[in-house]
């Protein structure tokens, strides 16, 4: 499937994909409809389903490449409809037992979507003081707590839950569990009104109440006290796909930026005579192939060189995400006011520039970072877990390192 | 004298200007409440009956209402902007009548932009003619802040030759005495930031104006009247910088990751430091800046250039640097504080953009370099005017206005006595700092003096800008070093040379210690206390 293609000319006034549906939408901080159901109806899904599954992702750099076409028009469908399925399914390909796999990988291809419930506002990154807890009972668990900042959470057809299961102390107190919403009963699961953000505002980002919910034996992910591993093994691979997604948004801004730099006229020429504006664009399309390149290594790193992601993941992300926020503002003093507005031919410039501004938040912090509003919304965690761990390879199988 | 407590409390709450933003409504009751506090009487000279005799106490005022809510000070403190130039080139009659309506409340906006060249004041193309009854005036001005609000608005229109520099004149409008079918408002834009605030425009079609000065004298009042405004704009950034430096301190003291709070973290307090010292340095700037108006008047077109560029610029550092520390509650809009930490970022963006953004004030910079080269070779140095723009917080001497001139014929006086300013200090680490900058400033004058005068700059020149502007704030965090600011500045004027060393890819300097500094920043931010070497106290209390 190209993915451009489907999205066709963003500049088309009748396209219910081009930038001014998805500004309209992003203003009514809402998804965008008709690119979902667009992405439906062509099985999006299918591009985070192991081919072994049904699905079509046989390869990272392919899954990178179509995220990054959909971050490029629009980052929130990226997020919403894309990456945030992708996470979920990640942990899902890494620690799922055969029969949760083959559930998980139906619910995609029919268009349903997974939410990682993983975020607590209070507690941000620190997993090991988390408050939200499974009690082992009988038949099962009980859940109990909230879950906060957690995209799709209310829409989602299952969830995949990070949860305390042991009260002592060390990285195996907790576990991941994979439920169906449908399954949840009512009355234990209190949804609480969704947060807003200055960018992604299309975005769902649910928060929740869990008590006492019932979920069966079957539903955890791995075994008890596996909750990390599991999520620093996705980790990997999510990390090192994001800097290749984020060129997409940059790439969109530098061609905003060119445009107005040929059609507008400043001082008796064009703006694109101004060797300042002339350098300042040259540079953001240097930086553009600078990520592209250290990102589509790091990609491919994956399979070839799963030992070192350790170290490929966190300096991908790191350096791209300071890079591409510098680029956009460098950018933004290219189209001066047109980049304030939120209407008009470059209106798309500045929802960019918000949507891409939690891109550095997840950065390499040496001791317990901060919060992180990507590690919230993106679950891209900060680098202090990288070290020696195995990766899923392409097959959704743990390849030892 | 209005105190920033009393503007604080002036304000309202938090939760009343997050919604005022959400809903893009404009903070009327604010801005009411600051025409109650007096605030218009500050942006009238004295000789038509208001307070305007001190610039820096307008900075200090503007950072006082920014620091709680950037909207609503750039919303009132367009009538000074668009003033500005009536006490530069109005008659007594229209100065006397303007002072007296905005004494009264009444808003002002000033009508440059146009749809299309925004930046470009030789070629605007609202038109101004003049027939047996006057003058009148054909064409739109858009985006313009207060363009609706305000009854009086000074207007460029072209009166002469597109392109030329006497081919524009300013005018005088007041919109109460148009006739109708003769003006209309344009509607409101739809912003990034400062939401609420009245950005639309206005439209003529044959409407009186009043001559402002003489015909074709526009551009030149318009640039004189911006080495004020521009420099005045610091104030605005200082706002903002405090206000996200004390919600970030406020969550790095009490948030708590295993068991030991942020603050007691290296990186976070790291970053914390360098941040307050950013701040601490563009406070320098800014101050030492808006002093030059009365004692450095002629040197203005240097001094308004490097404040208007230097301290948005690291007050997008700074936000940008605590944007990371506090994570999810920088983006999230609903939780911490009402989410004022996005709201401020958002707002901040414009500060860079309007009233001359940073390449047009880089590239007005470089226009001026061969002047600053030759001044700074020669140490010339206005000893008195420079004695007066670093005396903080005394009342300077009257401001004559006929003194600002386009291209400051001293160079930049600040800058040109860092020599002797080095040579009197004696404390090692400090020292130390002051010869590094000594240093890289002799270069980075050294190469300014090989770039060839130019309508169209080379790149090469605005990064040169860019350095020289930092020389600028290293120099003033000096002039304004004493034993007890020490804490700040030397941070300070740390963080001033890392940027130094970046902007020119140089060595970064050695570490100093961040601890006392973050220490005392966190300390302010949960308990009021000032938060900048001449800051004020937030009477929130917190």
């Amino acid at each position: 499937m190209d993915i451009d293609e489907l999205l066709a000319d963003p500049r088309a006034a009748d396209n219910p994909m081009g930038f001014d549906a998805v500004l309209a939408a992003d203003e009514r901080q809402e998804m965008l409809a008709d690119g979902e159901r667009l992405l439906d109806e062509h099985g999006f899904n299918a591009e985070f389903v192991p081919t072994r599954l049904g699905g079509r992702l046989d390869r990272v750099d392919r899954v990178a490449a179509a995220l990054r076409a959909l971050w490029r028009r629009d980052p929130c469908l990226g997020l919403g409809y894309g990456f945030s399925s992708f996470i979920s399914g990640m942990n899902i390909w890494t620690a799922g037992d055969e029969e949760q796999q083959r559930n998980a990988a139906k619910l995609l291809l029919d268009n349903g979507k997974i939410a990682a419930a993983f975020h607590e506002l209070d507690h941000g990154n620190d997993f090991a003081h988390a408050g939200f807890a499974a009690r082992a009972t009988d038949d099962g668990w009980l859940l109990s707590g909230r879950k906060e900042v957690v995209t799709n959470l209310r829409r989602a057809d299952a969830l995949v839950l990070f949860a305390r299961t042991s009260s002592a102390a060390g990285s195996r107190g907790h576990s991941q569990f994979l439920v169906e919403t449908a399954d949840l009963p009512g009355e234990s699961v209190r949804h609480l009104s969704r947060l807003h953000s200055s960018g992604m505002r299309g975005v769902q980002l649910g928060r929740a109440e869990f008590t006492d919910c019932p979920v069966p034996r079957h539903a955890l992910l791995g075994d008890p006290g596996q909750g990390m591993e599991i999520a620093l093994r996705a980790y990997q691979v999510t990390r090192a796909v994001f800097p290749a997604i984020s060129v997409g948004p940059l790439d969109t801004a530098l061609r905003l930026a060119t445009e107005f730099a040929l059609e507008r006229k400043l001082y008796g020429g064009a703006v694109s005579d101004i060797p300042y504006v002339r350098a300042t664009l040259a540079r953001a399309y240097a930086d553009l192939l600078a990520i592209d390149a250290f990102s589509a290594v790091a990609v491919r790193a994956l399979h070839l060189l799963p030992e070192e992601m350790g170290i490929y993941a966190p300096a991908a992300k790191y350096l791209t995400s300071r890079v591409v926020l510098d680029a956009f503002e460098d950018l933004r003093s290219v189209l001066g006011a047109q980049a304030y507005l939120r209407e008009g031919k470059y209106g798309m410039f500045q929802k960019l520039h918000r949507d891409i501004a939690p891109a550095t938040f997840a950065t390499c912090h040496e001791q317990a970072g901060p919060q992180s509003a990507w590690a919230a919304i993106l679950n891209l965690h900060p680098c202090k877990f990288a070290s020696r761990q195995s990766v899923p390879s392409a097959n959704g199988r743990i390849q030892p390192t | 004298m209005l105190s920033g407590p009393l503007l604080d409390n002036a304000l309202g709450d938090a939760a009343r200007i997050a919604e005022l933003d959400a809903t893009a409504a404009f903070p009327a009751e604010q801005c009411a409440a600051l025409d109650a506090a007096g605030l218009p009487a500050y942006y009238v000279p004295p000789e038509w009956g208001g307070k305007l005799d001190d610039h820096e106490v307008l900075l200090r005022l503007w950072r006082d209402v920014a620091r709680r809510d950037l909207s609503t000070i750039v919303a009132h403190g367009k009538t000074y902007l668009g003033t500005a130039c009536v006490w530069l080139a109005g008659s007594e009659d229209q100065a006397s009548a303007v002072a007296k309506a905005v004494l009264g409340g009444v808003p002002a906006a000033w009508a440059l932009s146009e749809p299309g060249h925004g930046a470009d004041l030789l070629n605007g193309s609202l038109t101004a003619t003049e027939s047996a009854d006057g003058w009148r005036l054909t064409g739109a001005k858009w985006p313009i802040n207060n363009a609706t609000r305000a009854d009086l608005l000074t207007v460029l229109a072209r009166t002469g030759t597109a392109g030329s520099a006497r081919g524009q004149s300013l005018f005088l409008v007041d919109k109460s005495t148009l006739a109708p079918g003769t003006w209309q408002h344009r509607r409101k834009a739809a912003t990034h930031g400062i939401r609420g605030v009245d950005i639309s425009g206005i439209a003529f079609d044959g409407a009186r104006a009043d001559l402002l000065g003489a015909q074709g004298t526009g551009v030149e009042t318009v640039l004189r009247a911006l080495q004020l405004t521009r420099t005045m704009c610091g104030g605005l950034s200082l706002g903002a910088g405090e206000h996200a430096l004390r919600l970030t301190g406020r969550f790095v003291s009490t948030r708590v990751i295993q068991r030991k709070p942020l603050i007691d973290r290296a990186q976070p307090r790291s970053v914390l430091a360098r941040c307050a010292g950013l701040l601490a340095a563009a406070e320098a700037a800014a101050l030492v800046g808006a002093r030059s108006i009365h004692g450095l008047t002629g040197e203005m077109s240097v001094a308004s250039a490097i404040v208007k560029s230097v301290v948005p610029a690291l007050t997008d550092l700074v936000i940008a640097d605590l944007t990371e520390l506090l994570g999810a509650r920088s983006y999230l809009t609903d939780v911490y504080e009402y989410g004022a930490f996005q709201k401020l970022a958002r707002d901040h963006q414009i500060v860079s953009v309007f009233d001359g953004s940073t390449p047009v004030n880089r590239s007005a910079l470089a226009q001026q370099f061969p002047r600053l080269a030759r001044a700074y070779a020669a140490e010339t140095v206005d000893g008195s005017g420079l004695a007066e723009a670093v005396d903080i917080g005394v009342r300077p001497s009257e401001l004559d206005r006929g003194e600002l001139v386009l291209a400051s014929r001293n160079g930049c006086s600040v800058v040109q006595s860092l020599p002797g300013v080095v040579a009197a200090l004696s404390e090692p680490e400090l020292t130390a700092m002051a010869r590094s900058l000594l240093a890289i400033t002799a270069k980075v004058v050294g190469l300014m003096a090989e770039v060839r005068p130019a309508a169209r700059p080379a790149m090469a020149a605005y990064e040169l800008a860019a350095a020289y502007e930092l020389c600028y704030v290293g120099a003033a965090c000096l002039h304004l070093w004493t034993a007890e600011n020490d804490v700040w500045l030397r941070v300070a004027l740390h963080a001033v040379l890392t940027r130094l060393t970046a902007v020119l890819r140089m060595p970064a300097p050695e570490p100093v210690d961040h601890d006392p500094l973050a220490e005392l920043v966190a300390d302010a931010a949960m308990t009021g206390g000032a938060i900048t070497p001449f800051g004020a106290g937030d009477s929130r209390g917190h």
